[in-house]
């Protein structure tokens, strides 16, 4: 079986990094929700998702992102998004998310966004 | 499904989510074996997979004990996608707008996205009840042109296996009917053409006809002058009443050395034209048999002469004959170039290329070591520059030919090189540089060095390279050249040095591109003063208007 999805957190004091590992459908967006929720809830509002191994995002996966991007804004952090596929990233693109999201090549780069 | 489709794929899974991966798997494993490449494939599924998601969550709303039924089929020149279940029916109102993104965010919506998606990937989304059914039914054409990726790189290869292959054939085989012969066997096999012929001119500039192919006869031509053929690649230009009559429409000139050549082709079976890639093997393998041609008629004086040199002095001529002897000319740009190798065979070469999107590939490179092996090597790598330039970005074209010139020889010989694709429209130049000598850009006091890129080719497995950019401006002379050029030496041992060739160049930017290079060779057997050159000298002028 292909891996499903599990997502991978790193944590600083404001700052979490997410790393789902997979992909996230309709079927594992509750697996993504959980672990973006999770960081939410303690207080970090500085998101990067780390998409080197995610695998494919449908509709619900963007959806996540999407659904929660105001209620991260208004508590004056942002969800910043690094190293997309080119399948991802041109998924991305169709529905428009670059307008939404701002993206970066590497994680560092995506990390020290934050600290400008 | 119409009657007419040919079914690829069906498939029924219970509505529980857990089997979207398995649904979006299999519809990819479809796409990617028919003609899609691997974006288009994945978009492709995600469709799909979004539709069936819909039927899952909403016509049974969350209920496991349905199904799902998916059926792919190609119906001419589409590729179709069914999505049925047997759930609540859609509501009957027509398909909602593409979600915004703004208004969802806002609202903290999670939905909304995958209609969207789906309408964008599929060309035509059409949603109907049928009975207890719903059917939602994508349509997406194919992708016009049939080859993926893959398939191009390895028509590239096979072109250049042509290329090897008939090398191989030429430097063993001097019957000039025969090497002829052999050259339109192997074009109208790669083109699709029935009929064909191969022309050479006279001393006396008279047409000879040294082999054909599915033509009757060639005897009406026979001995016509050779300005008889006019235009190339045309089917309406052909002036002569006997060539016409041959229906041999296409019509493609080359020169080798003093030596004229043509070849003759009909129509294709695909009543397709010819492309840039196409053409330049046509004008390769001409120009490699007429090479063959004439390096063999002077093996056969020399065999005379019992002259012991003479098989390197045929690889000689073959070699010269490889490099262009005219550069294409660039609108806008003023593109001069030489190589002068420093004992009978060299390992430089350099090539303009003309691209399909009328940019222009650049290429000098160096093998390592010189000689006889260093000219086998920059044989090989010539024609796979050639045939691989058009077919892949800059960095995929380098990492290719890095592994195909590790894999062609076992003596780690390995080459530096300049690769470049200048769009003269808008002056802007892609670059990679192989571990060659950083080319300089001579803009009045400054000079730019271009040295992005990454290691030698054909060393390390593996070699991954990155690309740089730069912007030519008006006067703007562009110098690349081999470390031959930059390292000959004076009788005291001192370099002429990159300094000395960017200095030589800048003192020379107003002058014509030829005159620069013909300048710069002058000061180079100036400074050497009588010394021998230990190295092949290649140097390529490129000056904007």
């Amino acid at each position: 079986m292909k891996q499903e999805l599990t997502v991978e957190t790193r944590k600083g004091d404001k700052i979490a990094i997410l790393i789902p590992i997979g992909f996230i459908n309709a079927h594992t967006v509750e697996t993504f929700d959980g672990a973006l929720r999770a960081v939410l809830d303690q207080g970090r509002y500085e998101v990067v998702i780390n998409a080197r191994s995610l695998a494919y995002v449908a509709s619900a996966g963007l959806g996540a992102l999407v659904g929660t991007i105001e209620e991260i804004r208004e508590n004056g952090g942002d969800l910043r998004i690094c190293e997309l596929s080119e399948s991802v990233a041109a998924i991305f693109e169709m529905v428009g998310l670059p307008h939404l999201f701002r993206i970066f090549k590497t994680e560092e780069e995506a990390i020290s966004s934050f600290m400008a | 499904m119409k009657p007419s489709a040919s079914v690829l794929l069906h498939l029924a899974v219970p509505s529980d989510s857990k089997y979207l991966s398995v649904v979006h798997e299999r519809v990819r494993e479809v796409a990617e074996s028919n003609r899609f490449g691997a974006l288009e494939s994945e978009q492709w599924a995600l469709a799909v997979e979004e539709c069936a998601a819909n039927s899952i969550e909403h016509a049974y709303a969350g209920r496991g004990d349905g199904e799902v039924d998916i059926t792919l089929a190609l119906e001419g020149d589409y590729l179709c996608a069914e999505i049925c279940d047997e759930g609540q029916a859609f509501e009957s109102k027509p398909l909602p707008p593409p979600a915004d993104l703004k208004e969802l965010a806002r609202m903290g919506a999670k939905g909304g996205l995958g209609l969207t998606l789906v309408q964008k990937i599929a060309d035509s989304v059409v949603r109907e009840r049928l009975g207890r059914k719903n059917i939602c039914r994508l349509v997406k054409l194919l992708p016009e042109n049939p080859m993926t990726d893959k398939e191009k790189l390895a028509s590239a290869e096979f072109q250049l296996r042509t290329l090897v292959d008939l090398g191989r054939e030429f430097s063993t085989n001097f019957d000039p009917e025969k090497v002829a012969s052999i050259a339109l066997a192997s074009l109208m096999g790669h083109l699709t053409i029935l009929r064909a012929a191969f022309l050479t001119a006279t001393p006396g500039g008279r047409l000879r006809v040294l082999a054909s192919r599915g033509v009757k006869s060639m005897d009406s031509i026979e001995g016509l002058p050779w300005a008889s053929l006019e235009g190339e690649g045309t089917s309406t230009e052909t002036p002569d009443a006997p060539l016409r009559a041959l229906r041999l429409d296409f019509i493609f000139r080359f020169t080798s050395g003093e030596e004229k050549g043509a070849i003759l082709f009909s129509p294709r079976l695909s009543g397709r034209g010819f492309g840039e890639g196409e053409k330049n093997l046509i004008h390769a393998v001409g120009r490699q048999a007429l090479a063959a041609l004439t390096g063999s008629r002077a093996q056969e004086l020399r065999i005379e002469k019992a002259r012991a040199d003479s098989e390197l002095q045929v690889a000689r001529e073959i070699q010269k004959r490889l490099l262009p002897a005219e550069l294409p000319a660039i609108p806008g740009f003023d593109v001069a170039a030489s190589s002068e190798a420093c004992f009978s065979v060299g390992g430089d070469l350099f090539d303009v290329i003309p691209l399909d999107d009328s940019r222009f590939a650049i290429v000098l490179a160096d093998v390592s070591g010189k000689g006889t092996p260093a000219s086998l090597i920059m044989a090989f790598a010539h024609a796979a520059f050639r045939c691989l330039a058009n077919r892949l970005p800059p960095v995929d074209l380098l990492a290719r030919i890095s592994e195909l010139v590790r894999n062609a020889n076992k003596a780690h010989r390995y080459l530096t090189g300049f690769y470049a694709e200048l769009d003269p429209s808008t002056r802007k130049m892609i670059y990679v540089n192989a571990g060659h000598l950083p080319p300089a850009i001579i803009r009045g006091d400054e000079t730019i060095e271009l040295s992005t890129g990454g290691s030698v080719l054909g060393l390390l497995p593996g070699t991954t390279f990155e690309q740089g950019e730069v912007t030519l401006q008006p006067g703007d002379v562009l110098a690349i050249y081999s470390d031959g050029v930059s390292e000959a030496q004076s009788t005291n041992e001192d370099e002429f040095g990159s300094e000395g060739v960017v200095a030589c160049v800048r003192a020379l930017r107003a002058k014509p591109a030829a005159e620069i290079l013909r300048l710069l060779e002058q000061s180079l057997f100036e400074f050497a003063a009588g010394r021998a050159f230990a190295d092949d000298r290649t140097t390529l002028i490129l000056k904007a208007l």
